[in-house]
């Protein structure tokens, strides 16, 4: 493209008078620099493009390896629900040792879960499947009970605890 | 230039996208989620909440959390929808002295528009905190049947949450946006979009009106706003619960827990009924009772799935042809069918439409982010973004060199966007070689034979050294106008030799596709050469390691095996010419194995001639760096 312009530029014109010759090239020299000013623009703007897509690639980089993580736990929630319905209908000393090593595990991939009875209600770490009537004003807004247990990596919530809360009129 | 921010402002759901480096992209809101519930609560301790933790907290604080206000905005309180909608839900509401609508949360009146408002301003916050810069200008999308007032009201929502809203734009016109159908001459559309709780369809029409883009009149739309994937899930669950009672004799819907695993059982079973003909839905503990725990075990058919969910595609359908003679134009006239909302990915439901209109529908884009994608483009058209994107050329063929055995080496693939610049470090094939042939060849084929030659040049000058040592840098540049230039440099001497090629890119569409016709169907008989090539390669290699053992090592190895190796490497060099890449193979594994008796033998004895393995060949790469 460069190529054309310059050969726009040149010979014939020299022929011209001089008035015309220097309206003409003046005319093509604020095109150009329209020109350069835009493609200068373009360029410019690509540039920042790349630099913003270079800086979030890395800052995605770490997010990406926590979603793979997140990924796993979610495949994996379906049987750590069973196990603990399993558990509350049966404990046995074997499996209550299972239950450990899968849990052992997962805390060690960065894996907490939580949720106990007597935790404050916070939707931000829990989901309300069900309201009952508390005893006292103590136990408003309180779990009562742990439906099944909320998972999180870091600050990310995979899941929250599904609880039963506690309201006192 | 700021971002304009595209939502889709939904009754369920809500999702947000903007246009980055020429490109609609979805974006996350703060819990890492690509749409929010359209869902607002004040809590009990007074804070606002907006959207997962507004719907998570719902049970405690029915009259305090307000969903489907979508279905209010824009209405009159006497509307005899008004008053069925909102015998459905549990917050409070009354009429506005002007006869308008009011909902109740945390002790306080609120419009609809600014319950919405509350919905925009979390998205707008979060789009902010994605993007790293403020967001203040916004396109919003409205289903095509909102009139006046509901689109006004929609507008006022997000100025409440501080956007200027430059445009509200009708779901379906941002679904055609989204597929660009804006740019096709005289297109008619239907976007039938079937979504958690509301059916749309419209059927659009692009009206060129000079220039490049099109503008999108509806020309005609219906719906239902109680039909959607909520219906087929209650149908599931329903099923479900029916199968298990037949069982167990136990009614499970009653209890939350259960119904809430039936729930995301329903839901992941509809999912992999997308694809599976059948699946299992396992739900073991679903409850208990006096003989002990009780387990779902059941196994459902697509056919099942069908079946359940035959009367709302039915509808659907229904309304779909009520649409159709109510515009102007016959199914046959139908040139796209845009299909919207995750419901439709459902396989009965596209086949169903395709039936109908007896052609396929769109859904390459995904069907929940559609409508915010094309939000997004016109945000982008709006802001100028769009305009000013830079058409960036591909090469059309991929571009390498020939090296050691015929093998085309590829140092740059095709559809890599130009300008681009790509370098890669070769070597010498023989010892003492002090000249390299650098022959470029373009297409797909394996073999450099087969493919276009664009040119060759030679370098010399290269200093004597052993075959593998000199390191020959090759550059690919490819400029924007597609003109290619060659440099080779012997990184030892810094001697460089180069070529520039103009035609590289200008080949006819139909040669391209000619030539990757060729390569796909050539593909095994490539392979075939290519490993023939290779054999080859590592029988010269061997030939040579074993020679040069024998020649540096006369004195340390025992007579019968010097011997041995060189019945070896005779046999190898029998079959190398050959093209029977097995028999290659394995004179060569039978050479190696000789090979390695020397190493064995010579141990420590001399200075690790098997170094003299590595470097081989003349162009086979050994490093790779780029420009």
């Amino acid at each position: 493209m460069l190529g054309e312009n310059e050969e726009e530029f040149v010979p014939e014109e020299e022929a011209e008078d001089g008035g015309t010759l220097v309206k003409k090239l003046r005319e093509k020299l604020r095109k150009a620099v329209e020109e350069k000013q835009k493609n200068l623009d373009g360029w410019q703007r690509a540039q920042a493009d790349f630099v913003n897509y270079k800086r979030e690639e890395a800052s995605l980089a770490g997010e990406r390896e926590v979603r793979t993580r997140v990924q796993l736990v979610e495949a994996l929630l379906p049987a750590l629900d069973s196990f603990e319905l399993a558990l509350k209908h049966a404990q046995t000393k074997e499996m209550n040792l299972v239950h450990k090593q899968l849990l052992d595990a997962l805390r060690q991939m960065g894996v907490e879960f939580y949720g106990k009875p007597g935790d404050t209600f916070d939707p931000y770490k829990y989901e309300a499947l069900r309201q009952v009537p508390a005893a006292n004003a103590e136990e408003d807004q309180k779990v009562v009970s742990v439906e099944r247990s909320g998972y999180s990596i870091g600050e990310k919530i995979i899941r929250p605890a599904q609880v039963v809360v506690g309201a006192h009129n | 230039m700021a971002k304009i921010l595209g939502i889709d402002l939904g009754t369920t759901n809500s999702a947000m996208a903007v246009m980055r480096g020429g490109e609609p992209q979805i974006l996350e809101n703060s819990e890492g989620a690509r749409t929010t519930p359209s869902v607002v609560a004040t809590s009990k301790v007074g804070e606002r909440l907006v959207g997962l933790i507004a719907r998570r907290q719902a049970v405690t604080n029915p009259k305090n959390t307000v969903y489907q206000i979508k279905r209010f905005i824009g209405h009159t309180f006497d509307e005899p929808n008004v008053q069925k909608d909102k015998a459905a839900v549990p917050f409070e509401m009354h009429k506005t002295q002007n006869g308008g609508i009011e909902v109740e949360m945390g002790e306080k009146w609120y419009r609809p528009e600014e319950i919405s408002a509350m919905i925009l301003g979390k998205l707008k916050a979060d789009a902010e905190k994605r993007l790293g810069e403020p967001i203040t200008e916004a396109v919003i999308t409205v289903p095509a049947y909102f009139n006046d007032a509901q689109r006004a009201a929609t507008r006022d929502a997000g100025k409440i949450a501080g956007l200027e809203v430059k445009r509200i734009i009708n779901e379906p016109t941002a679904a055609a946006l989204a597929y660009g159908f804006n740019k096709k001459k005289d297109e008619k559309v239907v976007v039938f979009d079937f979504g958690g709780g509301t059916f749309d369809v419209s059927v659009l029409e692009v009206v060129m009106a000079g220039g490049e883009e099109g503008s999108i009149e509806v020309r005609s739309t219906d719906g239902d706003a109680h039909l959607g994937g909520k219906d087929i899930d209650q149908k599931i669950i329903d099923w479900l619960a029916a199968e298990f009672q037949k069982e167990s004799g136990i009614d499970v819907r009653l209890d939350p827990l259960a119904r809430q695993r039936l729930d995301e059982a329903a839901e992941k079973a509809k999912i992999e009924l997308s694809t599976a003909v059948e699946t299992e839905v396992n739900i073991p503990f679903l409850t208990s009772d006096a003989s002990g725990p009780r387990h779902l075990l059941v196994k459902m058919s697509r056919s099942k799935l069908e079946e359940l969910s035959q009367e709302f595609i039915d509808r659907a359908l229904a309304i779909t042809k009520r649409a159709m003679e109510a515009s102007p134009f016959k199914n046959a006239d139908i040139n796209e069918i845009i299909l919207v909302g995750g419901q439709t990915r459902m396989p009965a439901l596209q086949a169903a439409v395709e039936k109908f209109f007896d052609k396929k529908p769109n859904m390459s884009v995904n069907p929940d982010e559609v409508v915010a994608i094309g939000a997004a483009i016109q945000g982008g058209i709006l802001g100028g973004e769009v305009r000013d994107v830079l058409l960036l050329d591909v090469i059309p063929l991929s571009l390498g060199i020939e090296t050691m055995g015929g093998v085309a080496t590829k140092l740059i693939e095709r559809n890599t966007t130009i300008p681009t610049s790509r370098s890669q470090i070769f070597s010498t094939a023989a010892d003492n070689q002090t000249s390299v042939e650098i022959h470029i060849s373009q297409g797909e084929r394996a073999m450099a034979g087969d493919n276009k030659s664009l040119g060759r040049f030679v370098l010399d000058g290269i200093p004597p050294a052993p075959r593998g040592l000199p390191q020959v840098e090759v550059t690919f540049d490819v400029d924007a106008n597609g003109i290619l230039t060659v440099k080779a440099k012997d990184k030892a001497t810094n001697k460089e030799q180069s070529i520039r090629i103009e035609g590289s890119s200008g080949l006819a569409e139909a040669d391209i596709e000619r030539m990757r016709k060729d390569a796909e169907a050539n593909a095994a008989t490539d392979k075939q050469k290519v490993e023939l090539a290779e054999a080859r390669n590592l029988a010269d290699q061997a030939v040579y390691a074993a020679k040069k053992a024998l020649d540096d090592n006369k004195d340390k190895i025992p007579a019968e095996l010097g011997t041995a190796i060189t019945e070896k490497v005779s046999a190898l060099e029998a079959v190398k010419g050959g093209d029977d890449a097995a028999k290659i193979k394995a004179a060569t594994d039978e050479l190696s194995k000789e090979l390695s008796k020397v190493y064995e033998a010579i141990q420590k004895a001399a200075p690790q001639p098997g170094e003299q393995k590595a470097p081989e060949d003349d162009s086979k790469p050994k490093d790779n760096t780029q420009q």
